[in-house]
């Protein structure tokens, strides 16, 4: 209006002036370019919560640039053990898809995945996390050996007590020893595999 | 006013299709609309260009998939905004919003407020730095930060019904409504880098919205008929009355002031005529925000055929 625009609103792709910009459309893109810029940047970098992420993301920085949060994996996964991320999980991460159940390993995610942010790989490198278990609560059943699809998990003894271990350099963090835990709520749960190394209380890491 | 029904049929063609793809992306592909692929075997995906160029930009370094974005991208050099008119479902869900409010508003108070005037509080332009943003934003942050927000991401993802896909991101959907009543598609209009995206691409489009820009008489319903505000007459007709055989013809018919006001076509020299006919497919609705949804077409009291159907001039 204070310009001169003849014709009142000319729009980028529909004004005289195809090359050059006037001052006033030049400060509307750059001012919204700058808010922009500074909202997602501000809420791209909100809430680094570290999640538990599908068996083909194993390089967390890799996959979270990658993924264009489509669902597709959440849909095919045969056991529905992955869901869709909110704002509670961290506004990065809203979209992309999270680990919350047990893994058969059949990689169906990876062949859907269009942008390749969840890659194919084999069942002996999948690290979703790492089981811990809370030894206190652990009956000693040995009912989550058979399941364990890497054999991480053996029995022990411990304080003169029937109890199982896993060997955290074979765990892929799959889950499947949850379902035939017996224990209400189950005495072993998945967690990232940074959280679990090192500080773990009640873990018996080996 | 009497439309022709050969035209009015594209208004029902627009909205079947816009039906069909909100049930396509909602429920047959569970919410898959940022990325969904064709029939197994095929291989082939097809994906938000918006989407694919953010995964691209993150991605710096790595090999990612974006060839389902590209390709409709090139779609949309094809056919600019089309996309928003007869595809996209927050592009649908808005022109619903639009409709039931006009409803309401002509329930209670026996009249439509005008709400699509074509100057806004917020330019058009400013689109155009949302996606610049955007595209910035993404190397930087290495992630597809737009996503999180995006309303057609949002509803799309939180589709298939189950409690779980709901979250609190779906706040944007009434956000974006409620843009709506500032100006009619608010937020498309101003804000939408995807839309953004696809005008920028229109730029080239071949295929625009042709008027009967020969025998206007600037009533200007094509400009009050247009959901986006477009204005119409000063790509179409203004620049028509300046083509240089137009111009000259005017001047050789011997009165420089035949065009300055609005005339009734019959009343023009046979000259002025001609030229005015065989310039008029070059004066065409700007291809980058044109959703190509025909309204203007529609309420054009010239217009009695559909439109590209009208012969081309012969030395074409």
């Amino acid at each position: 209006m204070q310009t001169g625009t003849p014709s009142g609103e000319e729009t980028l792709l529909s004004g005289k002036s195809r090359l050059g910009l006037t001052r006033r459309q030049f400060l509307e893109v750059a001012g919204s370019g700058i808010v922009t810029l500074a909202l997602l940047g501000l809420g791209g970098r909100a809430g680094a919560k570290e999640l538990l992420r599908p068996p083909g993301a194993s390089d967390e920085p890799a996959f979270s640039a990658a993924c264009i949060r489509c669902r597709l994996c959440i849909d095919v996964c045969p056991t529905q053990a992955l869901r869709v991320c909110h704002p509670s999980d961290g506004l990065r991460n809203t979209g992309t898809p999270k680990f919350e159940g047990y893994c058969t390993l059949c990689m169906k995610c990876t062949e859907v995945c269009p942008t390749g942010a969840l890659v194919r790989i084999e069942p002996g490198q999948v690290r979703i996390g790492l089981a811990l278990l809370d030894t206190d609560r652990c009956v000693g059943c040995g009912l989550c050996i058979n399941p364990c699809p890497v054999k991480a998990i053996e029995p022990t003894v411990v304080n003169a007590k029937q109890k199982v271990r896993f060997d955290q350099s074979r765990c892929i963090g799959c889950g499947l020893c949850i379902p035939p835990c017996p224990v209400k709520p189950p005495s072993i749960r998945i967690v990232p595999a940074r959280n679990a190394i090192g500080g773990q209380k009640g873990g018996n890491a080996t | 006013m009497n439309r022709p029904a050969s035209l009015l049929r594209i208004r029902y063609l627009r909205v079947a299709s816009q039906i069909t793809f909100a049930v396509l992306f909602l429920i047959v592909l569970g919410g898959a609309f940022c990325a969904f692929r064709l029939p197994p075997g095929t291989g082939i995906w097809l994906g938000c260009p918006l989407g694919s160029l953010q995964v691209r930009l993150a991605s710096i370094g790595h090999a990612v998939g974006f060839a389902g974005g590209l390709a409709v991208l090139l779609l949309g050099v094809l056919l600019g905004r089309a996309f928003c008119g007869w595809v996209c479902p927050i592009g649908s869900f808005l022109g619903l919003f639009d409709w039931l409010v006009d409803r309401v508003n002509l329930f209670f108070r026996g009249k439509v407020p005008k709400r699509s005037g074509s100057r806004g509080l917020v330019s058009p332009n400013t689109k155009y730095g949302v996606l610049a943003g955007t595209l910035i934003a993404a190397p930087l942050v290495r992630s597809a930060a737009f996503c999180p927000i995006c309303p057609v991401g949002t509803v799309c993802r939180s589709a298939g019904l189950q409690p779980a896909a709901l979250g609190s991101e779906l706040a944007v959907l009434p956000v974006v409504a409620g843009m709506g009543f500032a100006q009619k598609r608010f937020w498309c209009r101003n804000l939408c880098p995807i839309g953004a995206l696809f005008a920028l691409a229109g730029r080239w489009s071949p295929f625009r919205v042709r008027l009967p820009v020969d025998k206007c008489i600037e009533c200007r319903k094509c400009e009050q008929a247009c959901p986006v505000g477009l204005r119409i007459l000063d790509f179409t007709r203004e620049r028509l009355k300046r083509d240089s055989s137009v111009r000259q013809a005017v001047l050789q018919a011997g009165n420089e002031s035949l065009l300055s006001k609005p005339v009734r076509f019959e009343r023009l020299p046979e000259a002025v005529q001609v030229a005015l006919t065989m310039n008029s497919h070059k004066y065409r609705v700007p291809g980058g925000d044109c959703a190509r949804c025909y309204e203007c077409a529609m309420s054009c009291p010239l217009n009695t055929r559909v439109p590209g159907s009208q012969a081309r001039p012969a030395s074409q």
